[in-house]
């Protein structure tokens, strides 16, 4: 807990941390999460589970309502909902109640409501939605908040609504709209980097960041921390240290996202000194002049742009929730907001606003240049006046005054086009939403592992690269670590096919290059390419401006000494050379570069290749896999000539399979196939292998029984020193760090055990012990799945559990009697009221009396089971004993002949013979020897045989 | 007097499964027939008030399940009964053989005070079908030996016989209701204490 009433009077720079720590750890959270580019993020191998106490605990920090118990009480807070938009209430005043309890998630872990509401809107993907009118109303806020909570903060609600939408939308590029002054500032962030999964390091936004290497780092100073949180420059969050100086990411662009609306009204806005956006971007623009700036118009899509100023135009997309937040911003007079609370941009894809903002971008720079260096004009134009001449001379205004940012209210088929994505991208978002499936359904399939131990196939002789990159299935396992080593290992083999190319093309023009000797013609030569990469590099820049606004100027001055020597050498193919002269930017080919872009092309690849190689259009691939690594080899080798390729088979790999022995075992190069089965071409690719000798995925087994306590040393050498959740080895030194899991009885590493506690069934089986043991997460996330599956046979089981838990006696007793009540309920018509009881508890726990989940387990626990089986037995015996019909299907002792109409569910008095059903009173069955109904059943039966035999 | 009091009779119905019981009910009581089976679940009862002998008297007629897998009821419906109607399907011998085992079954169980002459009726139905296995000699003779029995020829579907059987049931019980009243004998069983869930039980009120 972060905030408790004795840390009131906490210092601001505490609680500013605290407010940077929640941000950091929300954002890595959905980071990690959306890098895996998983259809439904919840898929992941309990993402859910991991953002929700980040959540929960960014909802409760500084919090001044509390429960009696001293917790943080949201509820209160929560359930302003009804009133600020009762349309979205209906779902947050969803809570366990009596009724439907057993649907309710396990109380364990949602202790409360409001923590069960997070928990439920996280998984319906509109906590973002219910949020921002939460954080509308500003008195609501405040009357539930300090008002240097997190939530009472703007810029960091901010950040988290953008974080939240990120996560519903699947699109990790929002993240970048975080205001990344958040991050700034003190060291602990930093520290708070190093908390993300190390292994996960092919985040996008580290490939963009790293994409800027190019770039000359020298002329960028030191960012300067910017103190006003209300001054929020779109620092793009690529800045993650301060103090890494060279490395990468110096870039840093202040996007002063300048909202377009159509009605073409947009002057007053800006005009207006009550809003931050021009305002305070400017001021920063002075402050850190020494960086690239960049007014970017941001390539919104119409429903955005309709959502931030709603005042302006009408709304015409479904896609963005309407959140009142934005549109207070078209009011003026609010100061408070900062210009982060417009940039969400909900569509990284829009080609004509990207042409626009590529020109306000030249605009811009031509600005920049005018008062800054005449050089950076020089270099820019070359380029620049050509662009948006030809495209957009129409829309030039005068560019004497610096501040403003023109915005056309131009092209109406553009917000028809954009709308149209954005719907689609909604639609294919709420399609993903699926249900997370429980243990019985898919036996714990759907839990991902880290690793798999699939391993990357190696390329058969003479193969062609595309043909090899065609038909492997690389990453196939669906296991995060596979996924990101196939990524690796397929832009290992691009790189060295790529080098091989280009080392043939040197080859060959070594000997032209005799004649071309003229020191001039390379000269001019080498101009026209840097020309030609330096557009290539800005218009890749602005195709992924939503992720990261790069500035291509400061690159520009220095291009002599940065460009790279891939770039350099005459590598580009013939075409694309007499295609010199005419270089527009036309609509078509950044059309293109969207295509590749689509196609997940990473900056760095993409600056590998001339122009004209990306001219062709890539075709336009569909689906979840179009992001996949060997998805972007391929319509990069596309623009190859396939003869032009080494095959797959003479690559040199850079790192070889014998330097790092990422398989651990040889795997078989064929698969033992029966002849019936020789037709099936799927055969092959349907066979999966499962790890290794050394070490092999954990499985979703259901362990009943207890392990020995664990003895480190021997266990670790029992699995090789490796972890048996990603097969990662450590050195027989450094097992210490490694950690028990309970369930599994293994060592996990700690990137597979993150310390989750859960209860064991071995041990509720064996000694009635439900507290929560360590676990890796993996089985974590099996015990979750498995919680209300009714697994565990506890009369099969231990059945001496009954003598040693009175409650899950009265249980048994409960559920048997509910189940015999049950024959008499259903075929009751009176009894609907007592049917509709019965249908809100879950089936296996009247139809089969002697399953268990865990979770009913717990609750026979904590009494809760019983309680409410005695209520539902109670009104169930009422009806019973009150309704003519069901006391007429009664049974009547026939062994005594009384008057008093028993029933089987009276266990204590009445027996019933198993064979034919009847029921008898236990003490006159005693003295029978046996059931006299099934005797005369019995007798009939002989007699009809001896009837039938006579008649025969 | 007690012959102005209304009554109330309980009349089971009993049979193989598919002979058609719940067909004569309800043609008796709806005047419906459907050809589509539907097998009964447990028990259930349906009303019908007719004039008997000028009494208002008050049928409330039990039809069953016929199969044996509704063995988690009970029948102690049957208990109290003042007439058994019982039913076999003339295009089925098994159906008739099995009138034995009802009737032994329901005497055991409603434990009358008067097994001799009990109220029964025996009804062949679905004799609107060709394929007739039971001849009306076979199914009279089985009734002499239970104590002369009424036997009837019914079709549920064409509503032959259905009136009658029914009309002689009630009198029949009533007969022997009046000997019972007679004799001061204490009157019905738990059942009728309380009417509430159903509209159509008569109350004595």
């Amino acid at each position: 807990m972060l905030s408790s009433p004795s840390k009131r009077a906490a210092s601001p720079e505490i609680i500013q941390d605290e407010c940077r720590a929640l941000l950091q750890d929300l954002r890595q959270t959905i980071e990690t999460q959306l890098i895996s580019q998983v259809s439904n993020v919840w898929n992941i191998f309990g993402g859910l589970n991991r953002l929700h106490p980040v959540v929960l605990k960014i909802f409760k920090h500084r919090s001044r309502v509390f429960n009696q118990g001293g917790e943080p009480d949201l509820w209160s807070f929560i359930q302003g909902l009804s009133w600020l938009q009762p349309c979205l209430a209906a779902s947050p005043s969803f809570v366990p109640s009596k009724k439907n309890m057993y649907l309710a998630p396990s109380p364990s872990r949602h202790y409360d409501k409001a923590s069960a509401w997070v928990y439920k809107s996280l998984e319906a993907h509109n906590l973002s939605q219910k949020l921002s009118w939460l954080l509308s109303d500003r008195e609501h806020i405040l009357s539930h908040y300090e008002p240097n909570a997190f939530l009472a903060q703007l810029q960091y609600s901010e950040a988290m609504l953008i974080c939240l939408r990120a996560l519903e939308q699947n699109q990790i590029s929002f993240l970048a709209d975080i205001n990344s002054s958040l991050y700034l500032l003190p060291k602990r962030s930093i520290q708070l980097i190093s908390k993300t999964h190390r292994r996960c390091s092919s985040s996008p936004e580290v490939i963009a960041n790293s994409k800027t290497t190019w770039s000359d780092t020298k002329k960028h100073k030191p960012i300067p921390s910017i103190k006003e949180p209300d001054a929020n420059l779109n620092l793009i969050s690529a800045v993650k240290s301060e103090n890494s100086n060279s490395v990468e990411s110096r870039l840093i662009s202040n996007s002063v996202e300048c909202f377009r609306n159509q009605s073409g009204d947009s002057e007053p806005i800006h005009k207006s000194p009550d809003l931050p956006l021009c305002e305070v971007g400017h001021q920063a623009l002075k402050k850190s002049s020494s960086l690239p700036n960049l007014f970017r118009i941001h390539d919104l899509s119409g429903s955005l742009s309709e959502s931030t100023s709603k005042k302006f135009s009408k709304p015409r997309s479904v896609t963005v929730p309407n959140s009142p937040l934005k549109t207070t911003f078209a009011s003026p007079g609010n100061n408070a907001l900062s210009p982060s609370l417009l940039f969400v941009d909900y569509k990284t894809v829009d080609f004509d606003r990207t042409i626009e903002s590529f020109r306000k971008y030249h605009e811009n720079g031509k600005v920049k240049s005018n008062i800054k260096s005449r050089e950076r004009k020089k270099d820019a134009h070359a380029v620049d006046i050509n662009l948006y001449k030809k495209n957009h001379k129409k829309n030039q205004r005068p560019l004497n005054l610096p501040n403003r940012i023109w915005e056309e209210s131009d092209d109406d088929t553009n917000s028809i086009y954009s709308d149209k994505l954005s719907f689609s991208s909604y639609s294919t978002l709420s399609s993903n939403v699926t249900q997370k499936k429980s243990f019985l359904e898919d036996a714990g399939k759907s839990i991902k592992h880290m690793k798999s131990g699939y391993s990357f196939p190696k390329p058969a002789q003479g193969q062609s690269l595309f043909s090899f990159l065609a038909s492997s299935p690389f990453g196939k396992g669906d296991a995060e670590l596979d996924r990101e080593n196939a990524h690796f290992s397929v832009s290992d083999a691009m790189i060295a096919a790529i080098e091989q190319v280009k080392c043939n093309r040197d080859f060959n023009l070594a000997e032209e290059a005799v004649d071309d000797s003229d020191e001039e013609i390379n000269h001019l030569k080498q101009r026209i390419r840097l020309r030609r990469k330096q557009k290539n590099q800005e218009r890749t820049n602005l195709s992924i401006t939503t992720f990261l606004v790069n500035d291509a100027r400061t690159d520009t001055t220095t291009t002599d000494q940065s460009y790279s020597p891939i770039s350099t050498s005459p590598c580009s193919s013939s075409e694309s050379i007499s295609s010199d002269g005419g270089v527009d930017l036309d609509v078509e080919q950044v059309g293109n570069l969207m295509d590749i872009n689509q196609s997940g092309l990473s900056i760095s690849l993409g600056s590998l290749y001339s122009e004209a190689e990306l001219q062709r259009p890539s075709p336009p691939n569909q689906g979840e896999s179009v992001k996949s690594a060997e998805n972007v080899a391929l319509s990069l080798l596309k623009r190859f000539k396939k003869k032009q390729l080494p095959a797959a088979s003479e690559l040199e790999w850079l790192i070889s399979e014998q330097e790092v022995p990422q398989q651990l075992l040889p795997l078989p190069n064929s698969w033992p196939v029966s002849p019936d089965d020789a037709e099936d071409q799927d055969m092959t690719s349907a066979t999966q292998l499962r790890g290794t000798t050394e070490w092999a995925p954990p499985r979703s087994h259901i362990i009943f029984t207890l392990h020995p306590p664990p003895v480190r040393r021997v266990l670790m050498v029992k699995q090789n020193y490796r972890c048996a959740g990603c097969g990662a080895k450590v050195e027989p030194k450094y097992i210490r760090k490694y950690r028990y899991c309970e369930y599994l009885g293994r060592y996990f590493c700690t990137s597979c055990h993150t310390n989750q506690t859960a209860i064991l069934p071995s041990r509720v089986l064996n000694k009635w012990d439900f507290s929560k043991c360590l676990v890796s997460d993996f089985s974590f996330h099996l015990l979750e799945q498995m919680n209300s599956d009714p697994l565990f046979n506890v009369q099969d089981q231990n059945p001496n559990l009954f003598r040693k838990a009175r409650g899950l006696e009265r249980t048994r007793q409960l559920r048997w009697q509910l189940c015999l009540m049950k024959a008499f309920l259903i075929t009751c018509r009176f009894a609907t009221n007592v049917q509709n009881l019965m249908k809100d508890v879950p089936s296996h726990i009247i139809d089969d009396p002697d399953l268990y989940s865990l979770e009913d387990l717990t609750q026979v626990k904590s009494g809760d089971l019983p309680t409410r089986l005695k209520d539902l037995v109670d009104v169930a015996s009422e009806h019973l004993s009150d309704c003519q019909l069901c006391q007429a299907r009664g049974f009547i002792c026939e062994l005594c002949q009384s008057d008093e109409i028993i029933f089987p569910w009276q266990l204590n008095k009445v027996f019933r013979c198993k064979h034919c059903g009847a029921c008898y009173h236990i003490k006159c069955f005693s003295s029978a020897t046996s059931c006299p109904r099934c005797e005369r059943i019995s007798l009939r039966k002989k007699q009809k045989i001896v009837t039938n035999d006579s008649a025969s | 007097m007690a012959s102005r009091r209304k009554l109330l009779l309980k009349i089971i119905i009993l049979g193989d499964s598919g002979v058609g019981k719940t067909a004569l009910m309800n043609q008796y009581v709806n005047k419906k027939f459907s050809n589509q089976y539907k097998a009964t679940i447990g028990a259930d009862f349906l009303t019908k008030e007719v004039m008997v002998d000028n009494r208002i008297v008050t049928l409330q007629i039990w039809d069953t399940a016929g199969q044996e897998r509704f063995q988690s009821l009970g029948v102690a419906f049957y208990r109290g009964a003042d007439g058994c109607i019982l039913v076999f399907d003339t295009t089925s011998m098994n159906s008739f053989a099995s009138l034995d085992a009802w009737r032994d079954e329901f005497l055991i169980q409603s434990s009358p005070k008067n097994t001799e002459n009990f109220p029964f009726v025996v009804l062949g139905n679905k004799i609107d079908l060709e394929n007739r296995a039971v001849s009306t000699k076979r199914a009279q003779k089985w009734c002499q030996t239970k104590n002369n029995i009424p036997y009837f020829e019914t079709s549920a579907k064409e509503a032959v016989n259905v009136e009658q059987a029914f009309e002689t049931i009630a009198k029949s019980a009533i007969a022997l209701e009046k000997e019972e009243i007679y004799n001061d004998f204490p009157g019905d069983i738990i059942l009728d204490r309380d009417n509430k869930p159903n509209n159509g039980a008569a109350c004595n009120c």
